[in-house]
C-alpha cells in the first residue's frame, strides 16, 4: 500500500429538493434591472432577523441558495439552515477539510476539499 | 453524499501542487474547477461525471465564467484563457502582463476583467481572439468580480474604492471610498449593492444606479467583525461575523426595509442628508483606449 501525500478531491453533496444559486448571479441580476423611477426618498435600512452560531471557526464559508444557506467549516462539517429563522435542516461532516466555499449546480453541492495523508491511500 | 470518480487530480501524489484552494464556478453544463496546478474540469452533478478536462500550463488565479461557448479563466502569469465550454479546447489566450486577479464578467461578446497592473479592461470577444477596447486605471489591484448594472460596471479596487464606470467606454460614473480593503464578493439585491470590506465592522450600502451610499449595519466597535462577504438566499442578506481572538463565529440574517421619507414642502432647500455621496474623479485613475 503506498500512502499519497496530500492530495485534492471534489466531493459532491446531493441536497433534497435541490435549490437555485442566486448570489453569484449578480452580472445577469443586474442586468435586467432598470432606472428607478423617481419618488419619494427612501431611508434603506438592513434589520438584523436571527443569528447561528457557528460553534468551531472564526472563518466560516458561506453560500446562499434560494430558500437556505450552507456554512461549511475548514474542519469539515457542512450544514444547511432554513433561511426563515435560521433554522437547521440538515449537517453532515466530509471527514476532510474543506479548502473553498462550496458551489450549486441546480442539482448538488460541490465541495472542495483536501484529505489527509492519513486518509489516501492506494 | 457521493464523491464522483475522476475529481481528484489522478496525478496529486506525483508531484506537489502550488498551494492554494482550487477555484469552482458554475456554468451552464456543471462546475468548473481550476486547480492551482493548472488542471481544469468540468464536472457535472447531473451527470456524476466529469465531463472533461485539460491542463492550461499556467496557474489559474481566478474561477471561470461561461461567455458564450467560451469559458474565461484569468492565471496569475498574467493570460486570459478562453477555453471551450463543450470540451475544454484551447480557443485562444491573450498576455496582459499582470496577473489577473477578478473572475471576469460578460455580456455577449464583451467581457471585462481587472489585473494586478491597477486596470480594469474591457474586452471585445471574438472567435479566435479578443481586443482591448479601453482599460481604466485605478490606484491598486483590482478585486472580485465586476458587476453590470444599468449599462454600468461596477468594480472594487485594492485603492480602497468602489468605481462605477460607463461599460461602453469605461468613462467614470462616480467612485465611493470604503475606507477599508474590499473583499471579493458583493451582493446586489434590487437597485442595493451589498459589500462588507475585509475585516470591517460596518457592512457598506450604495443604492444604485447613483451611488448614494446607505448606512449599514456596524458591529460592535473593536470587537467584533465581518469574516465572510454577504450572501444573498431569497431575499435575505446572510453574513458571518466573528469576535476577535475567539475560534467561533456567528451568520447573520438581515432584511432590507425602506422607509419613506416625507418629501420637503415645494420651495423648500434640501434637507441634509447623513447619506456620503459619491466622489468625483482623482487623478491617478481614468480610462485609456489601447
Amino acid at each position: 500500500m503506498q500512502r499519497l501525500p496530500m492530495s485534492k478531491l471534489v466531493a459532491a453533496l446531493l441536497i433534497a429538493g435541490g435549490g437555485h444559486l442566486t448570489a453569484s448571479g449578480c452580472t445577469r441580476r443586474g442586468m435586467g434591472a432598470s432606472r428607478p423611477a423617481p419618488g419619494p426618498p427612501a431611508a434603506v435600512t438592513l434589520s438584523p432577523l436571527w443569528e447561528v452560531s457557528v460553534p468551531d471557526t472564526p472563518a466560516p464559508f458561506l453560500l446562499g441558495l434560494e430558500e437556505s444557506f450552507v456554512v461549511a467549516t475548514p474542519s469539515g462539517r457542512i450544514s444547511l439552515f432554513g433561511v426563515e429563522g435560521g433554522s437547521p435542516r440538515w449537517q453532515v461532516e466530509l471527514g476532510a477539510r474543506i479548502t473553498a466555499s462550496p458551489v450549486h449546480d441546480d442539482v448538488a453541492l460541490v465541495v472542495p476539499v483536501q484529505e489527509g495523508s492519513d486518509e489516501a491511500s492506494s | 453524499m457521493e464523491r464522483i470518480r475522476g475529481a481528484s487530480p489522478p496525478d496529486a501524489g506525483a508531484a506537489p501542487e502550488p498551494a492554494g484552494p482550487p477555484h469552482l464556478s458554475q456554468v451552464a453544463a456543471g462546475v468548473v474547477i481550476a486547480h492551482p496546478s493548472g488542471l481544469v474540469r468540468m464536472l457535472s452533478s447531473k451527470k456524476k461525471a466529469v465531463l472533461w478536462e485539460t491542463r492550461v500550463e499556467q496557474t489559474p488565479s481566478t474561477a471561470a465564467t461561461q461567455c458564450g461557448e467560451v469559458l474565461l479563466i484569468g492565471t496569475a502569469e498574467g493570460d486570459l484563457i478562453a477555453l471551450a465550454a463543450g470540451d475544454g479546447r484551447l480557443v485562444w489566450r491573450r498576455s496582459f502582463g499582470a496577473a489577473i486577479t477578478t473572475q471576469a464578467a460578460c455580456e455577449g461578446n464583451r467581457a471585462w476583467v481587472g489585473s494586478a497592473d491597477n486596470e480594469l479592461y474591457a474586452l471585445k470577444l471574438r472567435k479566435k481572439r479578443c481586443r482591448i477596447r479601453w482599460a481604466y486605471r485605478t490606484g491598486g489591484d483590482l478585486a472580485g468580480r465586476p458587476m453590470l448594472f444599468d449599462g454600468r460596471l461596477l468594480f472594487l479596487s485594492y485603492d480602497t474604492y468602489l468605481y462605477a464606470v460607463e461599460a461602453d467606454n469605461g468613462h467614470l460614473s462616480w467612485k465611493v471610498r470604503l475606507g477599508r480593503r474590499p473583499r471579493s464578493e458583493g451582493v446586489l439585491l434590487g437597485d442595493l449593492l451589498v459589500l462588507a470590506p475585509l475585516n470591517a465592522e460596518r457592512m457598506e450600502m450604495f443604492q444604485l444606479p447613483g451611488g448614494t451610499q446607505a448606512g449599514g449595519p456596524t458591529l460592535p466597535s473593536g470587537k467584533d467583525r465581518f469574516v465572510t462577504a454577504p450572501a444573498l438566499a431569497g431575499t435575505t442578506i446572510v453574513i458571518a461575523a466573528a469576535r476577535y481572538g475567539e475560534e467561533t463565529a456567528r451568520v447573520i440574517g438581515l432584511a432590507v426595509s425602506e422607509e419613506k421619507l416625507p418629501l420637503p414642502p415645494p420651495g423648500a432647500p434640501a434637507a441634509a442628508s447623513p447619506a456620503r455621496g459619491p466622489a468625483a474623479a482623482e487623478a491617478p485613475s481614468g480610462p485609456s483606449s489601447r
